[in-house]
């Protein structure tokens, strides 16, 4: 990282009014960020993914929170962010809080920071954020509560500015949360967002987690999310790409206590220029633990889909059971699809498998349809429709489903049309 | 006990109760002996005048001394390679031989020239060198060490226009298709071990079949590293001219040794137009012993280049042997309707480790490629698929298929699956699908109730397992193939 560009991260580290207790250690992830750098190619991690443009532009930390109206309705609670601080919360959120107000009371400062600091990969991108973040969401659900769903909103309103979000959700045992995040920006609007979430799940605690990602078509998403899992817990995320120039997204899970299980879905949509690279980690350090992961991937236009999944199975993890399976559409002569499901496995009584597969909508479905006289776009749309459904039942099933349907709709593509004769 | 113990306690205590079993496990590497015969040696250590002095030795014309001296430059510049999922000690370069013959004063004519020494070495090979030869059916180049003494069949492939020699004789006889072809699927930029075998490269085998001929027989090397501490650095190049087809079988067994050997080899494939390569190995060097101690590192570059319309190209392996395995057969499909094809079996016991698979690159409209990777680890054994399909915007059409499936024997060992698809043509489908799993429980109690001992009911499930590569194998091969297993897995399974 050249003088210019690290100063400016000094300047916006001097910026911002961080709370003093925190200070050194924001200072040390700081330095470690300037002395490592922006991941590049050549780190295996990040071989499909350039950040050069990243690096070049000059962010600037963002002026104080605009008042915008709701532009939409959520079916629950909700917290609403505005270039990385809170800018309103509905009162019936009682579990849910601004993390600069919290991350020094017990419950916080106990995890704060614990989790990034355990993963091995996209740690600069993390490191940046503990060193400039200015709040994000605080959820802490005790023992035994079930939550009704929470939706956070995050929206960009301002030009070139970079939002390091930090959220830190903690389940404690048995606790139930339905959490919903969703990041918008004015459409056009260059900006950079970097969230980093940290979840804890407690014995018995059990999260459904849905991303949507519709950041503008200009800007650059780079979001971390690490979970840690007690005995018997769930972890059950669906992440929704649609937007952004480039769109990075990390999860790392770990399941630490035998009965854990996760399940992680997702569904990207890399059409026009857009380049969508999801990263999925999962750590089976503990026996009789489970993971699945459901993905389905298109990539339209120019667009340049990546799927990148490792499974580890740690010494002693017997009985671990972990299936991939990650299907891709291409669509049109330059889209590129990049895939990659990785298993790591250092026990012998194991279940593993994965499946991948890159291909395009099937010639006899399409002539099938049109021979019952559906027109050939409509009959595509409802290829598609039919080829992301399985990805989606994670939404079915926690009833956000309804809620998805208009945001879906809008972003499916519809494939170029051939001759139609 | 119940069953699942008395499993169990085999397993951990293999000898306990089973006499016969412990001694399987204790056996030696059986075909560890060294040949005693006159070595010469070129001191250790690798600087220009040693490339010189191997080039001077083998009488080679300036291309190829420029040639091995641009690759040891090249070399100088590189690093040694640490993304494979290998540990090992880091290997001396200077600590090497690069160069050690046979001393013969002038070059054998026939068989009774050869030093009688060499000959029963091979006999104790099982290496069908004289009057065995016709009944099995294979011309034999049989490499000692770095330079080739003997090659039989000769003249029956000579009238058909098929050129089978050792690359030293080529060099010498051919240079012009060794001018046209060396290093032109394997450049000598390409990577670290390959670079380090373009400029010190001492001897391997030439094949060239011209256009429109079959070759009649499969043709077949034996390889064996003998001379303590000398690094072999063999050299095959294949051509099949248009429409020309061979079949060319590579077996390796090596003597037993201390220190870990290294073996950088590299193999070229050129198949022209409608031109059709099978390419069959069995690999059993020493793998080192119970505690890794000793044993082969495999450092191999293999690529074979679909050069024409309809060429296919097809690599099968079995691998059993080595402390170290590092190898990708690939294919580059530049063709339109060209083929690639890899079939493997990488077996991994006691320390061993290998990292293994393919790359199949499709340029050409309508090519297909098909992978099959069976791995096996037991003891500490670690078994690493590394794999890349891509498909360039040039490629309408491709296809790929590619099945990796791992059985895990033990709770120590380690299995990886590292696939990587890139493809950037919307009308290419490639699939990968992958397992891992371990024997169940229900087979093996299955086969031991119909009176099977426990070895050989693993052996049966291992053999069901590899069944799809097996059948790749020739007839001679799969026979070896499947001993060699059954050899190699000896003490891993209760």
């Amino acid at each position: 990282m050249n003088t210019q560009t690290a100063n400016r991260y000094r300047n916006a580290f001097d910026s911002i009014a961080a709370p003093a207790t925190h200070l050194a250690s924001r200072r040390q992830a700081l330095e470690r960020f300037l002395a490592n750098g922006l991941p590049t190619p050549r780190e295996e991690d990040w071989k499909y993914t350039s950040l050069t443009a990243l690096e070049q532009a000059e962010w600037h930390v963002p002026g104080p929170a605009p008042e915008t109206a709701v532009t939409e309705d959520y079916p629950g609670t909700l917290l609403r962010f505005g270039n990385g601080r809170l800018v309103d919360a509905d009162p019936h959120a009682v579990q849910a809080h601004s993390l600069a107000a919290h991350a020094d009371a017990a419950p916080a400062a106990r995890y704060l920071g614990q989790l990034a600091g355990r993963i091995s990969s996209g740690t600069a991108l993390a490191q940046i954020n503990s060193a400039l973040w200015q709040d994000g969401l605080f959820l802490h659900v005790p023992a035994r509560r079930t939550l009704p769903p929470l939706f956070v909103a995050y929206s960009a309103s301002e030009a070139d500015v970079m939002l390091h979000v930090r959220n830190l959700v903690v389940l404690e045992a048995g606790a139930e949360a339905v959490l919903v995040e969703h990041y918008r920006g004015s459409p056009g609007l260059p900006y950079w967002n970097n969230p980093v979430s940290e979840i804890v799940l407690g014995e018995g605690a059990r999260l459904v987690h849905l991303k949507l990602t519709e950041e503008s078509a200009t800007a650059t998403h780079t979001g971390l999310a690490v979970v840690q899992q007690a005995r018997d817990s769930r972890y059950h995320a669906l992440s929704i790409s649609l937007g952004g120039r480039l769109a990075r997204h990390d999860t790392w899970v770990s399941l630490d206590e035998p009965g854990a299980e996760c399940q992680l879905d997702g569904l990207f949509i890399a059409d026009a220029r857009r380049h969508i690279d999801q990263h999925l980690h999962v750590e089976h350090a503990a026996p009789h633990t489970a993971s699945r992961q459901t993905w389905r991937g298109i990539a339209a236009g120019r667009g340049r889909g990546i799927f990148d999944a490792r499974v580890v199975v740690q010494p002693g993890a017997q009985k671990t059971d972990a299936q991939q399976s990650s299907r891709n559409l291409l669509l049109s002569p330059h889209a590129e699809i990049d895939v990659k499901p990785q298993l790591e496995i250092y026990a012998d009584d194991v279940k593993c498998a994965h499946g991948a597969t890159v291909g395009q909508l099937d010639e006899a479905q399409l002539f099938f349809l049109r021979s019952r006289g559906i027109a050939a776009d409509a009959a595509r749309a409802l290829l598609l429709r039919g080829f992301v459904a399985e990805a989606l039942t994670l939404a079915e099933r926690s009833g956000l489903a309804g809620w998805l349907e208009p945001h879906l709709a809008a972003a499916l593509p519809l494939p170029e049309k051939e001759d139609t004769a | 006990m119940s069953n699942t113990e008395v499993r169990h306690a085999e397993l951990h205590e293999p000898g306990l109760g089973n006499p016969e079993l412990r001694k399987r496990i204790d056996d030696e590497y059986r075909w560890g002996f060294v040949t005693e015969i006159e070595q010469e040696i070129v001191p250790k250590g690798l600087n220009e005048d040693v490339i010189r002095l191997i080039s001077a030795k083998k009488a080679e014309p300036a291309f190829m001394l420029d040639w091995r001296l641009q690759a040891y430059r090249h070399w100088l510049t590189l690093r040694e390679p640490t993304w494979a999922s290998v540990h090992h000690a880091p290997i001396d370069y200077q600590a090497i031989h690069y160069y050690a013959a046979p001393k013969t004063r002038t070059q054998p004519k026939d068989l009774s020239e050869v030093d009688p020494e060499l000959l029963r070495t091979y006999e104790k090979l099982g290496i069908p060198l004289q009057e065995r030869e016709a009944l099995a059916g294979v011309a034999v180049d049989a490499v000692f060490d770095s330079v080739s003494v003997a090659t039989t069949f000769k003249d029956k492939l000579e009238s058909l226009g098929i050129i089978f020699c050792s690359f030293s004789e080529a060099v010498q006889k051919h240079p012009e298709l060794v001018r046209q072809y060396l290093g032109s699927v394997v450049p000598y930029t390409d990577n670290y071990f390959a670079t380090l075998n373009s400029a010190v490269f001492t001897d391997g085998s030439f094949v060239y079949v011209p256009k429109g001929v079959r070759c009649p027989m499969e043709l077949s090397t034996y390889f064996r590293i003998n001379a303590k501490n000398s690094g072999q650095f063999e050299r095959t190049l294949i051509i099949a001219d248009e429409g020309a087809t061979v079949s060319y079988l590579e077996g390796c067994t090596a003597p037993m040794r201390d220190e870990n050997q290294l073996h950088a080899a590299v193999v070229e494939l050129v198949a022209l137009k409608d031109a059709r390569i099978k390419y069959s190995t069995v690999q059993n060097w020493y793998p080192g012993d119970r505690e890794g101690r000793g044993g082969i590192y495999n450092f191999v570059t293999k690529r074979g280049d679909c050069r024409g319309d309809r060429s296919h190209i097809s690599w099968t392996q079995v691998e059993t042997g080595s402390a170290i395995t590092w190898k990708y057969p690939s294919c580059i499909l530049r063709g339109d309707d060209s083929v690639g094809e890899f079939y493997s079996i990488a077996l991994t016991n006691h320390r061993q480790q290998a990292d293994t698979g393919t790359k199949m690159i499709h340029i050409g409209r309508n090519s297909r490629s098909t992978i099959v990777s069976k791995g096996i680890s037991a003891g500490f054994g670690s078994n690493a698929y590394r794999g890349l399909v891509k498909v360039l915007p040039t490629a309408a059409n491709a296809r790929n298929h590619t099945q990796c499936d791992s059985l895990l024997m033990s709770d120590h060992c380690a299995a990886h699956t590292f696939p990587y698809i890139e493809v950037k043509n919307a009308s290419a489908t490639v699939e990968h699908e992958a397992t891992t799993s371990k024997i169940g429980d229900d087979q093996l109690f299955y086969l031991r109730s119909r009176g099977l001992s426990a070895e050989d009911a693993v052996n049966l499930i291992v053999n069901g397992f590899c069944k799809e590569v097996f059948k790749e194998l020739p007839m001679e091969f799969a026979v070896e193939a499947q001993k060699l297993l059954a050899v190699s897995l000896e003490g891993a399974v209760g």
